[in-house]
């Protein structure tokens, strides 16, 4: 299911780093099948996921204040859960990218030392990520909203 | 009843004098040898010892009909390139014992080739000429060296072939009916028996292989025409190393004997063996840009340019279950694919333990072209076996043997027999490209 919702930006952030959060890489095993590693757009979508249940709980639920129940009091929570989540994602994957991370999964060396291919992922294109999971759990964020907002006594007209 | 005394001596009696009647093992025959050496017997324990062992049994015959004395009479080179595969053979440990016959009508024991003795094999290949030919490969009062029929001789073989033995037979390949009798009368019953010989093979080897390789070598001697007329030649002249085996003991046998091992190279080689069916293949998520799925590996999804601007796409390919030449898989005219917007570049994967070859494939106009792929390597007749076939079977014409074409076509009618298509081949890919 993320695969497929972060797959709808991903032309944002180019095909390498596609490859990389899905778990391809370019090594292979011992019996010559391709190695894969963890879902990265998995941890990244349950964490966009969490983190808008969070604000919206707390917005509905915990603030749920007469006085900040406005569109605008609802767009400023929303736009808490996009950022957040922009700096998460482009945060992990700069910290990946400097640490060489990226490279080893997504590099092919051949045994003499030449290059057969080399990833093109630039800290540019880990913000563009960042903003993917922006848009992501934005996107949450609504549909959250819609659900829980009927419990809450004073937000409940919140955003319409 | 009651046994008499009489009754029960005369019933002793019989006993006695039928279990010392050996009539023997139904399938020995007994050879006498004009050189004065014991009677070798020739069953099926010679031929076929050692079964069950993980090595095969290497049975190596020398055709020694009239027609091959001019390839062992003052010359050196077909002795040496027959000593030089056979040793390799031994010393790459491709079997633990090899076993060496004489072959016309009839076989003929020459001895057996094993670690410890070594020696029997250079006894052997020393003594290869038109005399030992004669004393050590034939019966008095049989002239078992005027024929040559090639069917007859890889009949012969193949009787001794199974899964754990690898037959290895050095002709002429010159079908001689026998004085007075025109051979091109038989010629194209050569092809249909031929084709029932190598299926005989197929039915009792499971994936049966054969390989042919064309030799050269200097010839004095007698040359032997369609009608068996005699014409005395001196010059180059061919011979053929037929293999036949299973794939596997074949390919081992390749894999420790290339065409470099020989003292001469083949001056061409033709391999055949059975169809898999069960080809191993994956879509190389390394080669081209498209999207990865752990899931599919028959699928290349979203193709797209490369940072080359060229659209392509690569399947690795385990092609190790079909006997053919490297040479042959690399070229890619020698297969069939039905998306013809792409080209095909093949490359061979030497430290892959999984897949021998990548299929690459790129788009000719740079763009990508959906469609579902199907890739077919092609079984085909050598192009070589027209341009070496003697239509005439006259003189002796260079590089040529009368009726070779017939014999090659046998051979690929049965091992192609069950293939309804009208193109034949090995195996089939298929690839979804969206």
């Amino acid at each position: 299911m993320f695969n497929t919702i972060y797959g709808w930006f991903s032309s944002l952030y180019g095909v390498d780093l596609d490859d990389y959060l899905i778990g391809f890489t370019r090594m292979v095993n011992a019996e010559g099948d391709p190695v894969w590693e963890a879902n990265h757009y998995v941890m990244f979508g349950f964490i966009a996921l969490g983190i808008a249940l969070f604000i919206a709980i707390t917005y509905y639920y915990i603030i749920n204040s007469a006085h900040f129940n406005k569109i605008w009091s609802w767009l400023t929570m929303l736009l808490i859960t996009g950022l957040v989540n922009l700096f998460i994602g482009a945060g992990v994957l700069i910290s990946r990218l400097n640490s060489g991370e990226i490279d080893r999964c997504l590099d092919e060396i051949a045994q003499d030392g030449t290059e057969i291919y080399l990833n093109s992922v630039t800290i540019a294109d880990c913000w563009m990520f960042g903003l993917a999971n922006l848009f992501v759990s934005v996107a949450f964020f609504i549909i959250i909203s819609l659900i829980i907002k009927w419990g809450s006594s004073n937000c409940k007209r919140s955003p319409f | 009843m009651i046994m008499t005394k009489k009754s029960l001596l005369f019933l002793c009696t019989l006993c006695t004098i039928i279990s010392c009647t050996d009539r023997g093992n139904a399938t020995d025959r007994r050879i006498r040898s004009n050189s004065g050496e014991p009677e070798q017997v020739l069953n099926d324990d010679t031929l076929l010892k050692n079964k069950g062992k993980s090595k095969p049994i290497v049975n190596v015959y020398i055709e020694n009909s009239a027609s091959m004395d001019g390839y062992v009479q003052g010359t050196a080179d077909f002795k040496t390139t027959v000593y030089s595969y056979l040793q390799y053979i031994k010393i790459q440990n491709v079997c633990d014992s090899l076993n060496l016959f004489y072959l016309n009508s009839r076989i003929f024991p020459q001895g057996t080739v094993t670690d410890d003795n070594l020696e029997v094999l250079k006894y052997f290949v020393e003594r290869l000429d038109p005399n030992s030919f004669r004393l050590k490969g034939t019966v008095p009062g049989e002239n078992s060296r005027g024929t040559s029929d090639i069917d007859d001789l890889l009949r012969s073989i193949i009787k001794t072939t199974n899964e754990n033995i690898i037959s290895i037979l050095v002709t002429d390949g010159i079908f001689s009916p026998g004085s007075g009798r025109d051979a091109n009368e038989y010629i194209a019953a050569q092809k249909v028996g031929l084709m029932g010989t190598f299926s005989t093979l197929m039915n009792k080897i499971k994936n049966a292989a054969v390989i042919l390789y064309k030799m050269e070598s200097q010839f004095e001697g007698t040359y032997y025409d369609k009608t068996d007329t005699r014409i005395p030649y001196k010059g180059l002249r061919p011979y053929y190393i037929w293999v036949v085996g299973s794939t596997e003991n074949l390919t081992e046998l390749l894999n420790k004997v290339p065409k470099n091992k020989f003292n001469t190279e083949p001056e061409e080689i033709f391999m055949i063996s059975e169809v898999t069916n069960q080809t191993r293949y994956i879509v190389d998520d390394n080669y081209g840009v498209h999207k990865k799925n752990k899931g599919n590996k028959y699928v290349v999804e979203g193709l797209t340019k490369d940072k080359s601007g060229k659209v392509r796409f690569a399947i690795k390919v385990d092609l190790s279950g079909v006997l053919v030449d490297d040479s042959y898989l690399l070229n890619h005219d020698n297969y069939f694919y039905n998306l013809n917007n792409y080209s095909l570049e093949i490359q061979k994967l030497d430290n892959n333990p999984k897949y021998t070859h990548k299929l690459k494939f790129t788009s000719k106009d740079g763009k990508p072209h959906p469609g579902t792929m199907s890739i077919k390597l092609k079984m085909e007749e050598p192009k070589w076996a027209e341009s070496s076939n003697d239509n005439y079977g006259g003189k002796p014409q260079e590089g040529k043997t009368y009726g070779l074409k017939y014999q090659i076509d046998g051979l690929y009618e049965a091992f192609t027999k069950d293939m309804k298509d009208e193109q034949k081949y090995y195996n089939e890919i298929i690839i979804k490209i969206q």
